[in-house]
């Protein structure tokens, strides 16, 4: 039996067994110790012929095995959901935790104020209005908005291109609640001036490298051209 | 009849025993093809480890296109490459192009030459056995091994019953392993003295 299984061995080798074939030898490797390392020896035969086996002894399928176990567990242990009793502190403790935080998930659809959700909900909604806001901005001096970010929760900035003199202007927009030291920091070059949108104050700041100076002062003239 | 794809396919049905068996069939492979790019032979080992694990655990993404090893070696050598370009980026020295310069380098010359001379002893070795063998199994052994040609394509060549070329194929095994033992345990003598 055990002759036949050794051939039987070699014809797994060059893939040449039928697939129930290769099951049954499977489990026979698994719990014959002999067949084990007489597969072992072969491959390494086989290795040792094309100049490839650098060390006789080396088995890592022990190592590896048991590495692939470990891990096995773990992600059944993190599939495993645990047993509920309803009535637990556990469970009540994740309901808990689950309502309030459907409730803070709820706070802006209420409008009620949340202390800890003030800069995102101003970034909120300064997202949803800032595009129409800056296509508004760039019809004063025809520039086609190419693309925008938001800085802050208080700024944002943009760049344009003017098609007629194929140059492009950045402009960077500070909504007037934004601390005077904070906005003087970001600037370093351009005209800036203040205006409003509406009713909203705000503070701009042109800059191109490839405008004049003169050119942008017009521009910033027209915004506060349209406060007067 | 493909033994690997039946192999794989029991691997993806989570037959860890059929993984061992793989393991053991292209460790020595593996850790070789490993070892010529890092030329560190305990790091090769570590990332053959490392790999076969990784394999395992995306064995349902093998769509068999190419052969097991083709796969598992991909997916050493690029083990290898993250450790390699690691090790620069916390040297502060990484460089794509260079990276891939030094693999190649390396790949054909070794700094390490103690490992490659043992492989080459043991070729030599087992290419001895192998002129030793009789004449039949010596040829019918050799197409297979070194030709790869199947074992129908061996008995067109030789003009005989596939069930000769099995036995031939295995008796050759069986001599090429007594020749091995012994040398294994004379060096093991060796190295005890």
């Amino acid at each position: 039996m055990s002759k036949l299984f050794e051939q039987k061995l070699s014809l797994l080798m060059d893939g040449e067994i039928t697939p129930f074939e290769t099951k049954r030898l499977v489990d026979e490797i698994h719990s014959n110790s002999h067949l084990r390392s007489l597969w072992l020896r072969m491959n390494k035969h086989k290795a040792a012929m094309h100049g490839e086996l650098l060390d006789q002894n080396l088995d890592l399928s022990k190592k590896i095995i048991s590495q692939i176990n470990k891990s096995t567990q773990n992600t059944k242990t993190l599939k495993t959901w645990p047993k509920f009793n309803f009535l637990s502190p556990t469970y009540m403790k994740a309901c808990c935790y689950l309502i309030g935080f459907f409730f803070i998930l709820s706070l802006p659809l209420l409008n009620l104020p949340s202390p800890s959700s003030t800069v995102s909900s101003k970034q909120n909604l300064l997202s949803l209005n800032n595009e129409a806001l800056l296509l508004d901005l760039g019809a004063n001096f025809n520039g086609n908005l190419k693309d925008y970010r938001i800085t802050s929760s208080s700024s944002m900035e943009a760049n344009y291109f003017i098609p007629g003199d194929e140059k492009s202007v950045r402009l960077k927009v500070f909504f007037d609640r934004i601390p005077e030291q904070e906005w003087l920091g970001t600037i370093n070059n351009g005209v800036t001036v203040h205006t409003k949108s509406g009713s909203t104050p705000l503070i701009l700041n042109l800059s191109s490298e490839n405008l004049p100076n003169q050119r942008l002062i017009k521009i910033s003239n027209t915004f506060l051209e349209k406060n007067k | 009849m493909n033994s690997e794809k039946s192999l794989i396919n029991l691997v993806k049905k989570g037959d860890k025993k059929a993984y061992e068996v793989l393991v053991l069939q292209y460790q020595d492979r593996l850790v070789f093809s490993v070892y010529k790019f890092l030329k560190d032979y305990e790091l090769a080992q570590d990332i053959a480890q490392e790999a076969f694990v990784k394999a395992f655990k995306n064995i349902e993404k093998f769509r068999g296109d190419s052969s097991f090893y083709t796969w598992i070696y991909r997916i050493a050598i690029n083990t290898a490459k993250n450790f390699l370009s690691s090790k620069s980026r916390k040297s502060e020295i990484y460089d794509d192009e260079i990276m891939e310069l030094k693999l190649s380098e390396s790949a054909v010359t070794s700094e390490n030459p103690e490992n490659i001379l043992e492989a080459e002893e043991l070729r030599s070795l087992m290419m001895d056995a192998i002129q030793d063998l009789p004449d039949d199994i010596r040829t019918t052994l050799s197409l297979r091994e070194f030709d790869g040609l199947s074992y129908e394509e061996i008995a067109e060549v030789q003009n005989c019953p596939i069930g000769t070329v099995r036995s031939r194929i295995h008796k050759g095994r069986e001599i090429l392993d007594k020749t091995f033992s012994k040398y294994n345990m004379s060096n093991l003598e060796t190295n005890l003295i």
